[in-house]
């Protein structure tokens, strides 16, 4: 199973000089967790996430920008990886929001998220005891 | 039956919000954000079967109880991942590596209070329990995105 196959299509993304305010209310129209920051171009710049915004619940939030909440996001995943090596990614930086850019052009454009929650629905849907043989399968390309 | 996903008078996500239409959160207590109930499965359960529960009932978390009420912990999808690779159709739900995120707050709790803990512990789902001291049932549950609704319907200037 590739990351392709499991992450969500498209991202929501804001602009970092968008004030929070907005980004709480894209989280709240489109039932979202995370929002991508990106820059003029299209760019992935930062995310935030539901973490960063319960942080600031006690300020006012319409006179801070995304830019001074977001945390920044630097790691890459193809979308062609296995999804074991998404779930080290994940296990090793504690973070579980990842987004996948595309590989074919320079700029790193958003193309789809990987959360946690969609490891959980690969997890539920192996049948017992087939899961250590897929462990097997999943280990030989990253050696 | 051992293995079945309890509920504890609630459908997905909770029961309907206790007075929705109160928007103004100065000096409001938990009990006006919480939902009702709680999607629960006991100590015993698989963690197959836990993120089978999570995904029918579309949630990301589950909540253990011992009994029907008595709260142990909470599983969310994070904590799931560190499952991811092991033989979790063995796993018990109290084998879960991290217990610490088992964070409980009463109806009484200021919800600037709730907010600081969720944020502390990056936690985004907090179980209200009762504040009697002979039991600590289950009564609901705190989800981060009814917060984040209330900081998008926050008047101008609403600073806290």
């Amino acid at each position: 199973m590739r990351i392709c196959d499991l992450m969500h299509k498209g991202v929501i993304s804001c602009y970092a000089e968008d004030s929070v305010k907005d980004v709480a209310q894209i989280m709240e129209d489109h039932e979202l967790r995370s929002v991508v920051v990106v820059n003029e171009r299209g760019e992935v710049w930062g995310i935030i996430t539901y973490r960063e915004m319960l942080l600031h619940y006690r300020e006012d939030i319409s006179q801070l920008k995304a830019r001074d909440i977001m945390r920044q996001y630097r790691v890459e995943v193809d979308p062609l990886w296995p999804v074991e090596r998404a779930v080290e990614i994940m296990k090793r930086i504690r973070y579980y929001h990842l987004i996948i850019v595309d590989p074919n052009v320079g700029t790193k454009w958003p193309i789809g998220m990987l959360t946690s929650y969609d490891v959980v629905q690969y997890m539920a849907q192996l049948e017992a005891g087939h899961f250590q043989q897929m462990l097997k399968l999943g280990e030989s390309p990253k050696s | 039956m051992n293995q079945c996903a309890s509920y504890l008078f609630a459908g997905p996500k909770g029961g309907r919000r206790v007075n929705r239409e109160r928007r103004s959160i100065h000096k409001e207590r938990v009990a006006q954000i919480m939902r009702r109930g709680a999607i629960t499965c006991n100590e015993d359960t698989s963690l197959h079967f836990v993120a089978q529960i999570m995904v029918v009932n579309r949630i990301r978390y589950c909540a253990v109880v011992a009994g029907t009420h008595e709260v142990r912990g909470l599983i969310s999808a994070d904590d799931m991942i560190d499952a991811f690779g092991k033989d979790f159709d063995k796993m018990k739900a109290k084998e879960i590596p991290d217990r610490d995120t088992m964070l409980t707050v009463t109806l009484n709790t200021p919800i600037k209070e709730a907010v600081a803990l969720m944020a502390k512990k990056g936690v985004e789902h907090l179980i209200v329990v009762s504040d009697r001291a002979d039991s600590r049932a289950v009564i609901g549950m705190v989800y981060a995105s009814d917060i984040i609704a209330e900081m998008a319907h926050r008047q101008e200037g609403g600073a806290l």
